[in-house]
């Protein structure tokens, strides 16, 4: 379900036809009755969206959706005094396909040794992460805060809802259930206009910036610290207009239907600092971890709150991917939140707290896009190393793309650059995230920025892998 | 912000229709310029029609002619007029922009070839261990050239993504701008360079040259099926075909690994097509006989190459069925 893909809205577009079709000729030949073919067809058009991406990935979304529901059905109904210990075990079933596809390798290949080359190709279905997690957050929220078991449609709505089903944000029962429940094929003006002004900013995020700036996100620079610092901008820049493309595009096919998702970014690279990166970054993930990880753990009111933070954002980094590096980038963001935590007192000017978070930041990226955990060392060390940055090496870096690339690469950073400028006035003067990108002079322009300048390389959106 | 459930004034949700009105009028001011005023594209598109008129002046003065197509490799590198008056070998040099994909220079080079014509596949390697669909400049130059119907022969997927091609892209964009603020061309050949036949000279700069030129190990499966599908189109139309390589620089320590890669390259091209004996097998490590890239030859360069695929046309020299495997081998020892 790639939203960069023309097939995909081809697909969309066809299939709300159908959907329109049939509810006229249901009204036609059953003029008197309430139609009841809305929520069947949003389920069917999930499905079918999902099926179009793969049968593996819908096999398995069915699979983990499916139990999920049964399972806590069974408990609501024998175990309900015995919910914890059930809960548990739900938890541990809902889990296991992504053990398997995500983590099978990396565990018993990589860290135990065992060398099993049938979890050496194990492709991870796209999406199983937002999903299990979903469903999992859905489990918790239904058993311990002792909520009703929805119906089974409108559960299958939550859990496969298509513009959200593959890179999330991860919705909770409490946002998007009571939605599901009401949910009408309604032909809404409004939220079509606002959702279009959202679709525009995700594509123009993803298409024009995000897909240009991968064509220069060179990961094999070795030992050049400049090279390496290029890299890890470009990276950092690419990817959050990769999945901020991918959710903004997200919430307006939501907001077309008339549904509300969250909004999984607020403009991430305008904090001041650590705490503040990770209020506005991959949100919906964030807050699964605070809920669901850090404050059953003791969350800040334990002596321990720095050893528990570490513990979340490994997690969190193993959530990425299942690999050293990940587990190294998690420690990496951890290492900053306690400093920040613990230097809290000290006042600093917004200006050289923007600059401390963004120099962690992006120094941090290398550890995300580099899977080669030696390579990856040996780039920490050079970057870490002030004898390495002489001006041979910056030569060679001025020197990296031809004059036709770096007019490029300049171009695209100017851009960038501006769209930034943008999203800072946007929270600085409004406090609302992307205003000045979403007003009616900006979006058109995006539009035709986007028509213009768009890569003619289509890459799949980075946070499918996970 | 309006909410999705508030009641609207209007059944039109007038921003949507802006911004899609707006998104058809930059995709038509896209394809306008794309179209007759891109300096590559116009650059091709006069190309192609000069490489057409020779063509058709061969064909009626000569019963036979040679085509040798490929990317600009070939169109800086064969000199058609120097073939005719110093071997009298009738050749019309069909090279292009190796940017527009194997698929689009294959299904351009086989209109311009006639029954009984020999057709000289010099397609760059790169474009074989790659997809050969059509990429971008390629489809923008089927557009210009009126020759959109070439497409889908091509392995283009749809007609609406063809259709969506056709507009500049931000490299095309910054470039021209990057351009225009330093004061240099909008494109780096003009079409005065083009000869008759159909060769242009290379830009000639000296700068620092590294290689060998980059390409995959194997060719792609949609390579195989653009040259089996050729392999069977000259067979059907009895037009004689063959491959021969460009010439591509490489420093001299890297020399013998390059000539051992286009070994393995030309023995899977044999495969589907006979291939011209080249002794160099590709490979020349002389800095002075290129211009500014690691396969565009200067004039001095063309001229040898030239001479050199004159000599394999007029003795048909091919490698006989074994001779580049026996090489391979002796390479591998």
């Amino acid at each position: 379900m790639n939203f960069a893909e023309l097939r995909f809205w081809q697909l969309l577009v066809s299939t709300l036809g159908l959907i329109v079709l049939a509810r006229a000729f249901f009204n036609a030949v059953f003029p008197s009755k309430p139609c009841r073919l809305d929520k069947p067809a949003l389920l069917g058009l999930g499905l079918f969206l999902l099926l179009s991406v793969s049968w593996v990935t819908f096999a398995i979304f069915l699979v983990v959706a499916v139990s999920s529901y049964v399972g806590l059905a069974w408990i609501i109904k024998r175990h309900r005094n015995r919910g914890p210990i059930y809960l548990v075990l739900l938890i541990a079933l809902q889990l296991s396909p992504l053990v398997y596809y995500k983590y099978a390798d990396f565990i018993a290949n990589r860290v135990i040794g065992l060398q099993i080359p049938a979890f050496r190709d194990l492709a991870v279905p796209v999406g199983i992460s937002f999903y299990t997690f979903q469903k999992v957050a859905f489990v918790i929220d239904t058993l311990a805060l002792n909520r009703r078991l929805p119906r089974f449609l409108d559960y299958m709505n939550f859990a496969g809802f298509f513009p959200q089903i593959v890179a999330g944000p991860i919705e909770r029962r409490q946002d998007l259930l009571p939605q599901m429940e009401q949910f009408r094929f309604h032909w809404l003006p409004a939220g079509i206009d606002d959702g279009a002004r959202w679709i525009a900013l995700g594509l123009f995020f993803k298409r024009c910036l995000a897909d240009n700036i991968a064509q220069y996100v060179d990961v094999s620079a070795g030992n050049n610290p400049y090279l390496i610092w290029l890299a890890n901008l470009l990276f950092g820049l690419r990817i959050y207009y990769d999945f901020a493309g991918y959710s903004l595009i997200a919430v307006g096919l939501g907001r077309c239907l008339g549904i509300r998702l969250t909004l999984n970014f607020l403009s991430p690279y305008c904090s001041t600092s650590i705490v503040e990166f990770w209020r506005r970054w991959h949100i919906t993930l964030s807050q699964w971890f605070r809920d669901y990880l850090y404050i059953p753990l003791g969350g800040a009111r334990t002596k321990y709150w720095a050893g528990t933070v570490a513990v979340v954002f490994i997690v969190s980094g193993l959530w990425h991917g299942a690999g050293w590096n990940f587990l190294i980038w998690g420690a990496m963001h951890a290492s900053f939140l306690i400093v920040n935590r613990a230097a809290a007192k000290l006042s600093l000017p917004s200006l050289l707290g923007w600059a401390l978070t963004m120099l962690a930041t992006f120094f941090a990226w290398v550890s995300f896009y580099e899977p080669r955990t030696g390579v990856l060392m040996s780039k920490l060390q050079v970057l870490l190393s002030p004898t390495a940055y002489h001006a041979a090496s910056l030569r060679a870096a001025l020197n990296q793309f031809g004059p036709g690339h770096t007019a490029t690469l300049a171009g695209l950073l100017v851009l960038t650059g501006a769209v930034l400028v943008l999203e800072w006035l946007s929270i600085r003067l409004k406090n609302e995230a992307y205003y000045y990108l979403r007003r009616p002079a900006a979006t058109v322009s995006l539009v035709a920025l986007t028509v213009l300048l768009a890569s003619g390389q289509n890459n799949a959106f980075i946070y499918f892998a996970f | 912000m309006p909410s999705s459930t508030s009641p609207s004034k209007t059944r039109i949700p007038r921003t949507a229709v802006c911004l899609l009105a707006t998104a058809f009028g930059a995709w038509v001011l896209g394809a306008l310029y794309t179209l007759y005023l891109d300096p590559e594209i116009a650059f091709l598109n006069y190309a192609a029609r000069v490489k057409h008129q020779w063509a058709q002046k061969l064909d009626r003065q000569y019963a036979h002619k040679f085509a040798v197509f490929g990317g600009s490799s070939c169109g800086v590198a064969i000199d058609g007029e120097w073939m005719l008056e110093q071997y009298g070998l009738p050749t019309v040099n069909l090279g292009l922009a190796a940017g527009m994909g194997a698929g689009v220079l294959t299904r351009y080079a086989q209109q311009e070839v006639r029954l009984g014509d020999t057709l000289i596949v010099a397609l760059e390697p790169h474009l074989l261990t790659d997809t050969t669909k059509p990429t971008a400049i390629g489809i923008q130059f089927c557009f210009a050239t009126g020759r959109a119907d070439l497409l889908k022969q091509a392995g283009s997927s749809s007609r609406l993504s063809d259709l969506l091609a056709l507009r500049p892209g931000a490299f095309h964009i910054f470039t021209l701008i990057g351009k225009i603020l330093a004061g240099r061309p909008l494109y780096r050949y003009h079409t005065s360079d083009i000869r008759p036949s159909g060769r242009w000279k290379a830009l000639l700069v000296q700068w620092p040259l590294d290689g060998p030129p980059a390409r995959g190990p194997r060719l792609t499966l949609d390579a195989r099926a653009l040259l089996a599908s050729l392999r069977s189109w000259s067979d059907q139309n009895h037009v004689r075909i063959a491959y021969a390589l460009p010439w591509g620089f490489v420093p001299q320590e890297k020399f013998a690994r390059f000539r051992k890669d286009n070994l393995d390259f030309l023995l899977q091209i044999s495969e589907f097509l006979p291939v011209l004996k080249d002794p160099t097998l590709g490979a020349i490590s002389s800095r002075d006989l290129y211009a500014d890239t690691n396969l565009h030859l200067t004039p001095e360069g063309a001229r040898l190459r030239t001479d050199e695929l004159a000599r394999e046309l007029r003795e048909w020299d091919v490698w006989a069925p074994g001779e580049l495997k026996q090489l391979a081998n002796a390479s591998e020892n």
